[in-house]
């Protein structure tokens, strides 16, 4: 397998706009015994209690700015559900998130989907 | 590979808590076997870097030192690693510091398989970790 090392991708076409590409991704379930489904650039989860999860980065972002965008559901059920960043004093940090899930009624639930993707500096 | 082991610890600052779980990442356990991690101390340099940037208050304004930040990527790999020297790894890289670095009149944490771990919550929130 070969690598292709580029500082920025921008179109061909266009104008030339740039673009960026998430720098981690994880899909979780936390149903039961909590699992990673699939990741990339994640060392680990951490089920931290009902809904609640951290995300530990293979590599450090250069900050704690980057932006999370996340989606959670029950998979082969019905309801709508809930994702977001667990608040915390210190979170989130350039090595980890805290992420939780909910149901409408804002219970934290564990859920059988869980997805996320993180754009930012690193 | 898919790893059938899961950290279960307590974290020292937060006893009251659940127990909690952690299960390693299969994609990242595959690079630690196959020698693509960098000396633990590259990771140590950037928690210190950043905790030290949360107890002065200035957290929202900090970002990592380039070199070291690059080093994540740049320092010598260490050599693959057999499956339990991965999880020892991943402890100290991904486990509060405390749970591992400072001695505790129990232990707080443990590597278990994951059919040790019950799969209702009622179970697991009743857990207290003996020697």
């Amino acid at each position: 397998m070969s690598t292709i090392k580029v500082n920025d991708i921008e179109e061909a076409t266009s104008g030339g706009g740039k673009f960026a590409v998430a720098r981690a991704w994880a899909r979780w379930n936390m149903s039961g015994t909590a699992a990673i489904v699939d990741s990339f650039n994640v060392s680990s989860l951490t089920d931290l209690g009902v809904g609640i999860s951290r995300k530990t980065f293979s590599n450090n972002f250069a900050n704690a700015d980057y932006c999370i965008v996340g989606q959670a559901g029950r998979l082969n059920d019905s309801g709508n559900r809930i994702i977001g960043v667990h608040g915390g004093q210190s979170n989130p940090t350039t090595s980890t998130t805290d992420m939780a899930m909910f149901s409408l009624a804002s219970a934290y639930n564990d859920l059988t989907y869980g997805a996320a993707s993180w754009f930012g500096d690193t | 590979m898919m790893t059938q082991y899961r950290v279960i610890f307590d974290d020292p600052d937060a006893l009251d808590e659940p127990t909690k779980v952690l299960v390693p990442s299969d994609r990242w356990m595959k690079e630690a076997m196959e020698g693509n991690l960098p000396p633990i101390s590259v990771y140590w340099e950037l928690q210190d870097d950043e905790q030290q940037a949360i107890a002065e208050g200035r957290h929202s304004e900090f970002k990592h030192d380039p070199e070291k930040l690059a080093a994540q990527y740049t320092a010598p790999r260490i050599g693959p690693l057999t499956e339990q020297e991965a999880l020892e790894y991943l402890i100290m890289k991904d486990l509060p510091r405390k749970c591992w670095a400072e001695e505790h009149n129990r232990p707080m944490f443990k590597i278990v398989t994951v059919d040790q771990v019950p799969s209702d919550r009622t179970f697991r929130n009743a857990w207290e970790m003996a020697a």
